[in-house]
């Protein structure tokens, strides 16, 4: 018994399929599939594998690549951030330099800061195609906007006191305050700003914890309850702790012990260098992260090393290491 | 005779070359957007081209390389971005390399499962085995080739602007692809 032959165009089957033949060879192609029982059973086969092949295919779980996001979408932005990225607006770089990844609580120089039992206009926040919720409270006479583009919530003070709270959950948008002299970045806290004649005059922190970066100083950390004033004259960051006016502290604030208040950025980082706290980890870290996101890459590899001397085991040890390559 | 469409993707294609735009001004926004869009459809091609184990590192990578690359998208084309990040998902898979670990041990289940068939009455023509061991039996090249075309539904013309490779090549990968997950599959071939 012989071999049945093989049709010799068994191979416009693929050839149809693949769209390797078109016009006029196309419809011969066709006809012969309609005559051939071979081609028509080879086609046949072909469908059945490519059938197997989809219903094999697992339905996604929407649900875990919701979870997804927000790690992925933090990663696209540590990676612009560390990448320098060269075609971000100037306003951001502007920004970067005045604020940390953490909340910044910025206060304006004026008066000296009292709790004022005033109206509160409390102002909901934007319907958030985030999930970012920010409450800003005017205390008395306040000039503030409020914006809200596709990456950020922006509150623009411009002169007053805002009383801001804000909670972000992963993945949310980001919470930017302006002001004149600068910008800060909200993480979830509750703080004070007081902005006068373009200055920070006052912080003071009821919840969280607070990195407050002025011009012409050096960082300091603030935690919940205490505060910091600028001082009436122009002095030394240690001088003006210990000339600072005294604050009548606000009901609901205890009023710091003074060496905790408003230390010396330059003092306490060296104080605190080798000592390995959470908060001089923190502070740390967050230098890096200015720096980075400034655009600044060799100091923030040498922050990064910096970091890594000093907290070998910390806990952004993973992240800062990316940066110190 | 033609292929019936095995995805649909939203007709707003408008929309995503607008989030891209804002992705390479440096809004990560955007980004977020876009992965709404299409996470969906291209974690399962990871699934399948990558593997279950590599999918999510795959997506993710996929979608920085995307926010990296979002400056060499061209908006001007109809449809949406997509075909796009299937090509980055699919260069990406191609880059790692992975598949001849991955062949080894999927050889070895496929030792395993014929010496197991051998061994028990036949059900069928010949030896089976699952789809997903199948296709870890091909080389990376030719897998991706064969998801992008039969399950994801992705013409030739499409896969090889993609990969950035001739589509005489694609055919090519494509009809070896077939021949070998056939021979595992038990499908017949004249």
């Amino acid at each position: 018994m012989t071999t049945p032959r093989k049709c010799e165009r068994i191979w416009v089957v693929e050839a149809l399929r693949d769209g390797r033949v078109d016009g006029v060879e196309r419809a011969k192609a066709a006809r012969h599939l309609e005559t051939c029982a071979e081609c028509a059973r080879e086609h046949a086969e072909l469908e059945r594998l490519a059938c197997e092949l989809r219903d094999a295919t697992e339905h996604v779980d929407e649900l875990h690549v919701r979870r997804m996001r927000p790690g992925v979408l933090h990663a696209a932005e540590l990676a612009r951030s560390a990448g320098g990225d060269a075609r971000a607006p100037r306003a951001r770089r502007t920004f970067w330099i005045a604020a940390t990844a953490a909340a910044l609580v910025l206060v304006v120089l004026g008066w000296r800061w009292r709790r004022v039992e005033v109206p509160v206009v409390a102002t909901t926040s934007p319907p958030p195609s985030a999930d970012a919720v920010v409450e800003a409270a005017q205390e008395g006479a306040v000039r503030w906007t409020r914006t809200t583009t596709s990456e950020a919530q922006q509150i623009i003070l411009d002169d007053g006191t805002l009383r801001v709270r804000v909670r972000r959950p992963p993945g949310s948008k980001r919470v930017i305050v302006r002001v004149p002299d600068g910008e800060l970045e909200d993480i979830g806290t509750v703080f004070f700003v007081t902005v006068v004649h373009g200055r920070t005059q006052r912080v003071g922190v009821d919840e969280g914890r607070v990195v407050v970066r002025l011009a012409g100083s050096s960082q300091f950390v603030l935690s919940a309850g205490e505060s910091w004033e600028r001082p009436e004259e122009t002095a030394s960051p240690a001088s003006s702790v210990a000339h600072a006016p005294p604050v009548a502290a606000p009901s609901g604030i205890p009023r710091p012990v003074p060496t905790a208040v408003g230390r010396a950025p330059a003092t306490s980082t060296s104080a605190a260098a080798g000592a390995g706290g959470a908060s001089e980890e923190d502070e740390a870290y967050l230098r890096v992260i200015q720096l980075t996101r400034a655009g600044r890459r060799d100091e923030a590899r040498a922050a990064a090393l910096e970091y890594l001397r000093r907290f070998p085991d910390g806990f952004r040890r993973e992240e800062v290491g990316r940066v110190a390559r | 005779m033609t292929r019936a469409a095995l995805h649909v993707v939203p007709a707003r294609p408008s929309e995503d070359a607008a989030a891209l735009a804002r992705v390479a001004a440096g809004d990560v926004g955007g980004l977020g957007e876009v992965y709404d869009r299409h996470a969906g459809a291209l974690l399962r091609f990871a699934r399948r081209a990558a593997g279950p184990a590599d999918a999510d590192d795959l997506l993710q990578s996929t979608f920085l390389r995307a926010a990296r690359t979002a400056h060499t998208y061209d908006g001007s084309r109809a449809g949406t971005a997509r075909p796009w990040l299937f090509g980055i998902a699919a260069r990406l898979v191609q880059e790692r390399r992975r598949s001849l670990a991955r062949q080894a041990r999927a050889l070895i289940r496929v030792a395993a499962g014929a010496l197991a068939a051998s061994e028990s009455p036949p059900s069928g023509p010949g030896s089976r085995m699952d789809v997903e061991a199948a296709l870890a039996t091909l080389p990376t090249d030719k897998r991706v080739v064969v998801v992008l075309a039969e399950i994801e539904g992705y013409s030739c013309a499409e896969i090889a602007e993609m990969l950035g490779i001739p589509i005489g090549t694609v055919w090519t990968r494509l009809h070896h692809a077939r021949r070998a997950l056939r021979a595992c599959l038990g499908v017949t071939e004249s």
